[in-house]
C-alpha cells in the first residue's frame, strides 16, 4: 500500500519531482514505520518468549515457573533485559576484536529482517479519494496485506537471509579465542548448512503447490472456497471468456454485475471492489488444492518443522550451546547485551520458523468462517480476526517447540548431521517426487492407475539414468579411498568387485536389452532390478564402514603395523555376545 | 548374627512399634504383577509407527503440563518439618524454668568437631543441682548436626529442634555461634512428661564416663 | 604472561603425538564432571585420544581425622563419603566396628537396615538417572526423578532428623525406630513406585535419541573390568555375576529372593538398564522386608566406650554404586589405629582411559555419567 501511495501520489497532487530532502525523508520515515511496527512488537514478543518458554518447562517439571514479578511473572523478562543491560561487558584478551564485536549483530539482524516478508493478515481499505479527472471523490477499494514489503520472490528471501544467521555463529565461535567456543560454532555451522537442505526441499513443495514465491500467494492458496462462493466465480470465468465485454481485471465492470443489484451508491462500490480483489486472488491461485497445505503435504510439514527446530539450535538439536558439555558453546565469552542479542537471536529465530510453517503449511492468517461473516459486504473488523488468528497459530507452533525442548534429550552431532543427510534428505527427495506427480495429476489418486507408465518412464526417468549410475559410481568409490577402508580392505575388497561386475552389467545391459528385446516392461524391469543391485551394493559397502565408525570398533592392525612393533594392546571391543562369568566365592569370605 | 527361631522378648515397650503383619500381605505379589505389565497395543504400534518412543514422550510431558503443580511459595508457606528434625540447638528447661542441665560435659566429649563449650560453676549450697550453667556456646558452623550431643545427654535436656532457617550476613559469626539465651526454651509439659519417662524411675546423677569437665577457673 | 606455562604444563603439552591433537581441560568446574573432577583430555578434533583424571579437590582427610576419634564419633564422617547415598556409608562402618568389636545386631534391627539400604539404593539411582538425563540435555526427567525422590528423603527426615547426611545407623543397629508413620509412608512409595517406573520407561528407555546415544558407547570388556578391580552396575554390565549381597552376603539378605541384573554388551546402555532394573528388585527387597517385619529391639546394647580387641577387619557392601569397602585397624583402645575406605567410584573411575578411547567429547559426558562418580566418595 505505501509503494501504492508513493507511485500514485502523482494523481492526487503531489508533484512528480519532489525534492532529495524529502525523498530520503520518505525512507527515513518508513525505516522508523517498520521499526515500530515490526521489530519493535517481535522484540517484545520475544522477550515475553522467553518468559512462555520457562512457564511450560516448568509446568512439564511439575513447577510453576516465574510467578513472583507481577503476579504470574509478567514483569520478568523486562527485569531480566535489565539485568543484562546493567551487566559488566567482559571482553577477553586475544579476541578478535572485530569478528567477535559483530558476531551477535551478524546473528540477530537477519532474522528481524525475514520478518518483513511475512503476511500477518489481510485488510481491505475503503477510502474516499478525489483523483484528478473525478468531479468528486469516489469511494476506492484497496486489499492491503499486512506485510512490510509484498515481494513476489518472498520465500525466496526468506530463505537467503535466514542462511545469515550461521555466519554470525561462525564468527562468534572463532572470535572468542577459546576452545569450547570453537567447538560450539563449528558444530553449529555444520548442523545449520545439514539442515537448510531439506528446508529448502519442503517448501520448494508448498511453492509448487501455490504457484508462486509470494508469501502473501502462499496463504491466499490455501483459502478454502465455499461453494457459493465458487458459484460466483465460475459464472465470472464464464462471463470474462464468453466475450461479453467483462474484464476481470478492470475495477469498472464489476459495478454492472447483477450481484450488486440491491445495493446502493458506495456499499455498491465496496460491495465490487471486494469482488474485484477476491475474484483476482481465486485467479491468480488457480491450480492450487485450496486447503491448508498441511492437508497434502503432512510429509513436508513434519520434515520442515523438524528442520526448522534444527537450525535454531532448539532440542534436541541444541548440542552446539550444550549447557552441559561444552559450558555454553559459541555464547560463552559473550557477557551482558552480546549475550542477551544471541539469546534473543535464538528466540526470535524460533517464532520466525513457526511464522514460515505457520504461512506455508497452517494456512497464515486464515481461520475457520463465521456464519455472521459475509465474503462480499463490508466488515471493518476482518482484518483483526485474520491477525488474531495468525498470532493463535504461531502461538501453537512456538509451543510445541518448547514442548520438544521439555521433553527430549540431545543428540550428538554426527547424529544431528546423519539424520539431516541420511534420513531428511532422502525423505525429502521422496517427497518432492511424490508430490510433483499428484500435482501433476491434480490430485487425482486414480489417475495412478490411468497413467501411461511407459510415457512417462521414457519422458521422464529415463534421461537421468547414465548420470544415476555415474553418480553412484562416484558414491561407491569415496569409502575406497578413505583410511576407514584402507584398514578393512579384506573385507571391503570381494564386495569391491561384486560390485564391479554389477555396473558393468548395468551398462553393458542398457545397450544389450535394448538390441535384444523389445517387451517394454520387461526391460524397465531388469533394468530397475539392476540399479537397486548396485545401490544395494554401495549401501552394503557404507554400511560397514558407518558401524565400525560408530561402535568405536578398533581397528585391525596393519601388516607394517604389526611388523613394526606398533601395536595396540588393547583387544577390540565386543559387538558379539560374551559368556557370564561366575566368580567363586570361597576365597573372600571371612568367618 | 541371631538365629532365625529364637525368640527375642522385646525388651523396650515401644507405643509405636509397626510388624511385619501390620503391612499389606500382597506387597510382593503386586509388585510383580505391576513390573511385568506391558500394554500390547502400544507394543503393537511401535513396531509400525516411527518414531513411536518420542510420541510416546511427548505425551507423558503433555500430560505432566497439565496436572497439578507441587509449588511451595517459600516465605509465605512453608513446609513442615519431621517431629525428630535435627536443626539448631535447643537446651531445653523445666516447665518452671529450672534449669536441666547438670553440666557433666558429656555433649562437650562426644562432639566430633569440638564445637561445643561450656562454662559452669559450683551451685549455690541451697540448690538441688551440684552445678549451675553459664554458657553454653555451639559452634554452627562446625556443628555437624549428627545428634551425638543429644543422645548420650543423660537429661535429655540438649536436642536438636526444628528450626533450619538460622543463617545469617554479618562479617563474623553472629548468628552461628548460639549462646545459652539463644537456644534456652522451656519444655512442654508433655516434653517434660517424656523426659521423666525415658531416665526412668531413678532419678540419680548421670553414670558413667562422663564427669571429665572440670568446673570453671 | 599469558603464554607462559607452567612445568606441569609444559610436560602435558609434550604428550602430544600428533600435530592434529590439543588438549582440553574439562576443569573442576564443569557442569557435567558430577563434581569437582578435572579431566584433561588430549584430543583429535571431537575424539578424545587420552584421558587423565585429577581429582582430590574434595579431599578431606577422613582416614587422618578419624584416628583421633572414638569409632562412634567417627561414623557421622562416613555420611560425607557418597552424600548421595549416605545410609550405606553408615552401614559400611558400622558392619565394620561391628566385626571389630563382636557386637551382635538384633533382629528387628537387620531388617530395619535392609529396608533402608535398599531405600537409600533406590534414592541413589534416581538421582543418577535424574543427573544423567540431564546432562544429555533432557531437563524434564531430572525434576521428575528429584520429585520422586523426595519422598524417600521424607521417609528419611521422618526416621532420621536429616535429609542428606542421615547418621541413622549406628553401630548395633539403628539410631530410631520405623514408627507406623514412616511404615505407612515407606509402603506407599513402593505401592507407587511401578506407575512411575512405567512412565521412566515411556519417557526415556523407549526414547530413540536416548538409544542412539548410549548404545554402543563406551563398551568395557569383562576381563578388563576384573583387572582394574570395578564392582557394582559397571561390572554387572559386562557379564559379571558379582554382587555382594549374594556373593559375600552381609546382613540379611540371604533371607530375601531378589535376582541380580546381568547384561552382555558392557555399554552405557547396559549400565542405565542394570541400574533400572536394579530399582525394581530394591522395591521387591523392601516389600519382603516389610512384610515379614519382627518385633524386636532396634539397637543392641553397646557399651558407651567402644574397645575392640587388638586386629583388622575388612568390610564390604554392595552400595549403589559399586563395592565400598572399610579396613579397621584396632589397637585395643577407644579409638581406631588405622581406618582406609576403598571407595568404589575411584576404583570405577580408573577405567575411564580405557572406555573413552575414541569417543567424542560428547560420548565422554554419556560415559562419565554412566559410571556413576561421586566425588565425596572418590576423594574422601
Amino acid at each position: 500500500m505505501f509503494t501504492w501511495i508513493l507511485r500514485e501520489s502523482y494523481k492526487i497532487g503531489l508533484s512528480p519531482t519532489i525534492p532529495a530532502w524529502a525523498h530520503d525523508l520518505w525512507f527515513v520515515i518508513m525505516g522508523l514505520l517498520i521499526f515500530a511496527v515490526i521489530a519493535l512488537p517481535l522484540i517484545i514478543a520475544v522477550a515475553y518468549l522467553t518468559l512462555w518458554e520457562r512457564k511450560i518447562l516448568a509446568w512439564a517439571h511439575y513447577r510453576l515457573g516465574p510467578n513472583r514479578a507481577w503476579g504470574y511473572g509478567f514483569l520478568q523478562p523486562l527485569l531480566d533485559a535489565v539485568k543484562l543491560l546493567i551487566k559488566e561487558d567482559i571482553v577477553p584478551v586475544c579476541v578478535d576484536w572485530p569478528v567477535w564485536f559483530l558476531a551477535p549483530i551478524v546473528a540477530f539482524t537477519p532474522m528481524v529482517a525475514c520478518f518483513l516478508a511475512i503476511p500477518m493478515s489481510n485488510a481491505f481499505v475503503n477510502m474516499k479519494l478525489q483523483l484528478p479527472g473525478d468531479t468528486e471523490p469516489v469511494m476506492h477499494v484497496f486489499q492491503v496485506p499486512m506485510i512490510a514489503g509484498n515481494l513476489n520472490i518472498g520465500l525466496l528471501f526468506i530463505l537467503a537471509l535466514s542462511s545469515l544467521v550461521v555466519v554470525g555463529i561462525f564468527m562468534a565461535g572463532w572470535g572468542s579465542n577459546n576452545k569450547y567456543s570453537l567447538f560450539g560454532g563449528m558444530r553449529s555451522a555444520a548442523q545449520i548448512i545439514s539442515y537448510e537442505v531439506p528446508v529448502i526441499l519442503s517448501l520448494l513443495c508448498v511453492a509448487l503447490l501455490a504457484g508462486s514465491l509470494s508469501t502473501v500467494d502462499i496463504v491466499k492458496a490455501q483459502k478454502f472456497i465455499p461453494p457459493g462462493e465458487m458459484k460466483t466465480y465460475l459464472e465470472l470465468d464464464r462471463l470474462s471468456m464468453s466475450g461479453s465485454g467483462f474484464d476481470y481485471t478492470k475495477r469498472g465492470d464489476y459495478l454492472n454485475l447483477d450481484y450488486f443489484k440491491n445495493l446502493e451508491g458506495d456499499e455498491k462500490i465496496i460491495a465490487a471492489g471486494k469482488l474485484y480483489h477476491r475474484y483476482n486472488d481465486y485467479v491468480n491461485t488457480q491450480g492450487s488444492p485450496r486447503l491448508p497445505f498441511i492437508i497434502p503435504l503432512f510429509i513436508a510439514f513434519i520434515i520442515y518443522f523438524i528442520a526448522g527446530v534444527a537450525e535454531t539450535n532448539r532440542s534436541p538439536f541444541d548440542l552446539p550451546e550444550g549447557e552441559s558439555e561444552i559450558v555454553a558453546g559459541f555464547h560463552t565469552e559473550y557477557s551482558g547485551i552480546k549475550f542477551g542479542l544471541f539469546f534473543l537471536g535464538e528466540y526470535g529465530n524460533m517464532i520466525l520458523i513457526s511464522a514460515i510453517a505457520v504461512t506455508c503449511f497452517l494456512g497464515g492468517y486464515l481461520g475457520p468462517a463465521i456464519p455472521g461473516m459475509s465474503w462480499i459486504t463490508a466488515s471493518t473488523g476482518e482484518y483483526i480476526y485474520y491477525f488474531f488468528w495468525f498470532i493463535l497459530k504461531v502461538c501453537l507452533l512456538v509451543s510445541v517447540m518448547v514442548w520438544f525442548r521439555a521433553t527430549f534429550p540431545r543428540l550428538r552431532v554426527d547424529q544431528l548431521t546423519d539424520f539431516a543427510w541420511k534420513a531428511l534428505l532422502p525423505i525429502s527427495f521422496i517427497n518432492i517426487l511424490i508430490v510433483g506427480y499428484m500435482h501433476f495429476a491434480d490430485w487425482n489418486f486414480i489417475s495412478i492407475a490411468e497413467t501411461n507408465w511407459i510415457l512417462w518412464y521414457d519422458n521422464i526417468v529415463r534421461p537421468f539414468e547414465y548420470p544415476f549410475l555415474r553418480a553412484l559410481m562416484l558414491l561407491f568409490f569415496v569409502p575406497i579411498v578413505s583410511d576407514y577402508v584402507y584398514r578393512y580392505r579384506k573385507v571391503i575388497m570381494p564386495r569391491f568387485i561384486y560390485a564391479e561386475i554389477a555396473f558393468i552389467l548395468a551398462f553393458m545391459g542398457y545397450d544389450i536389452f535394448t538390441l535384444w528385446f523389445g517387451s517394454k516392461t520387461f526391460e524397465i524391469v531388469l533394468r530397475c532390478l539392476l540399479y537397486a543391485v548396485a545401490l544395494f551394493l554401495t549401501i552394503w559397502m557404507w554400511r560397514d564402514v558407518i558401524l565400525a565408525m560408530r561402535s568405536g570398533q578398533q581397528f585391525p592392525n596393519l601388516p607394517e603395523e604389526e611388523a613394526m612393533g606398533m601395536v595396540e594392546k588393547v583387544k577390540p571391543g565386543p559387538l558379539g555376545v560374551q559368556e557370564t562369568i561366575e566368580i567363586p566365592t570361597t576365597s573372600y569370605a571371612r568367618e | 548374627m541371631i538365629e532365625k527361631d529364637q525368640n527375642i522378648a522385646p525388651t523396650q515397650k515401644h507405643l509405636d512399634q509397626p510388624i511385619g503383619s501390620d503391612f499389606d500381605q500382597n506387597l510382593l505379589s503386586f509388585l510383580d504383577s505391576e513390573f511385568k505389565k506391558r500394554k500390547t497395543l502400544d507394543a503393537i504400534l511401535g513396531r509400525f509407527v516411527p518414531l513411536w518412543g518420542i510420541l510416546k514422550g511427548l505425551n507423558i510431558t503433555r500430560k505432566a503440563i497439565f496436572a497439578p503443580k507441587s509449588t511451595i511459595q517459600y516465605p509465605e508457606q512453608k513446609l513442615p518439618v519431621a517431629k525428630g528434625f535435627r536443626g539448631q540447638h535447643v537446651l531445653l528447661t523445666d516447665p518452671h524454668s529450672e534449669q536441666l542441665c547438670i553440666c557433666c560435659g558429656s555433649c562437650v566429649n562426644i562432639c566430633p568437631v569440638n564445637c561445643i563449650e561450656i562454662k559452669f560453676e559450683q551451685a549455690k549450697e541451697t540448690s538441688k543441682r551440684k552445678r549451675d550453667l553459664i554458657e553454653y556456646n555451639v559452634d554452627l558452623t562446625k556443628c555437624l548436626f549428627c545428634n551425638l550431643c543429644a543422645e548420650i545427654c543423660p537429661e535429655f535436656c540438649i536436642i536438636l529442634g526444628p528450626k533450619y532457617e538460622y543463617s545469617d550476613i554479618t562479617r563474623g559469626l553472629g548468628n552461628l555461634m548460639v549462646t545459652k539465651e539463644t537456644i534456652e526454651r522451656r519444655a512442654t509439659n508433655e516434653e517434660y512428661d517424656e523426659i521423666l519417662a525415658k531416665k526412668g524411675p531413678k532419678k540419680s546423677a548421670a553414670t558413667g564416663d562422663t564427669t571429665k569437665a572440670k568446673p570453671e577457673n | 604472561m599469558a603464554f607462559t606455562l607452567t612445568r606441569i604444563q609444559r610436560a602435558e603439552a609434550d604428550t602430544i603425538e600428533d600435530s592434529e591433537e590439543y588438549i582440553l581441560n574439562m576443569g573442576p568446574q564443569h557442569p557435567s564432571t558430577h563434581g569437582v573432577l578435572r579431566l584433561l583430555l588430549r584430543c583429535d578434533g571431537e575424539i578424545v585420544k587420552e584421558i587423565k583424571p585429577y581429582f582430590g579437590y574434595l579431599h578431606r582427610c577422613y582416614s587422618k581425622v578419624v584416628e583421633d576419634l572414638t569409632y562412634v564419633q567417627g561414623v557421622p564422617y562416613s555420611d560425607r563419603w557418597d552424600y548421595l547415598a549416605s545410609m550405606t556409608n553408615n552401614h559400611v562402618n558400622c558392619l565394620a566396628i561391628e566385626k571389630l568389636a563382636g557386637i551382635e545386631v538384633p533382629r528387628r534391627a537387620e531388617y530395619i537396615r535392609v529396608i533402608i539400604a535398599e531405600l537409600q539404593r533406590i534414592a541413589s539411582h534416581l538421582f543418577w538417572f535424574g543427573t544423567q538425563v540431564n546432562d544429555l540435555g533432557g531437563y524434564t526427567p531430572f525434576m521428575w526423578a528429584v520429585r520422586h525422590r523426595e519422598k524417600i528423603v521424607d521417609i528419611f527426615e521422618e526416621l532420621s532428623g536429616a535429609r542428606l547426611t542421615y547418621h541413622y545407623m549406628r553401630p548395633g543397629g539403628v539410631m530410631r525406630d520405623i514408627n507406623s508413620k514412616a511404615g505407612k509412608w515407606i509402603e506407599e512409595f513402593i505401592k507407587e513406585l511401578p506407575q512411575h517406573m512405567r512412565n521412566y520407561d515411556d519417557l526415556i528407555m523407549g526414547n530413540e535419541i536416548l538409544l542412539v546415544r548410549m548404545d554402543g558407547v563406551g563398551v568395557l570388556t569383562s576381563d578388563l573390568a576384573i583387572k582394574y578391580g570395578i564392582s557394582g552396575p559397571v561390572l554387572r554390565a559386562t557379564g559379571v555375576k558379582w554382587d555382594l549381597r549374594k556373593n559375600i552376603p552381609y546382613s540379611v539378605y540371604p533371607e530375601f529372593d531378589f535376582e541380580i541384573p546381568t547384561r552382555q554388551k558392557g555399554c552405557s546402555l547396559s549400565r542405565w538398564e542394570i541400574r533400572i532394573e536394579e530399582i525394581r528388585q530394591s522395591a521387591r527387597i523392601v516389600a519382603q522386608a516389610l512384610m515379614t517385619l519382627p518385633a524386636g529391639d532396634y539397637k543392641a546394647k553397646v557399651p558407651r566406650a567402644i574397645k575392640p580387641p587388638k586386629g583388622d577387619v575388612y568390610a564390604a557392601i554392595e552400595a549403589p554404586r559399586g563395592e565400598l569397602g572399610m579396613y579397621m585397624v584396632s589397637d585395643g583402645s577407644t579409638k581406631p589405629w588405622r581406618v582406609h575406605c576403598r571407595s568404589s567410584c575411584l576404583i570405577n573411575l580408573t577405567a575411564l582411559n580405557e572406555i573413552t578411547r575414541g569417543a567424542p567429547i560428547a560420548d565422554l559426558i554419556a560415559i562419565l555419567g554412566s559410571i556413576d562418580i561421586v566425588l565425596g566418595e572418590t576423594d574422601r
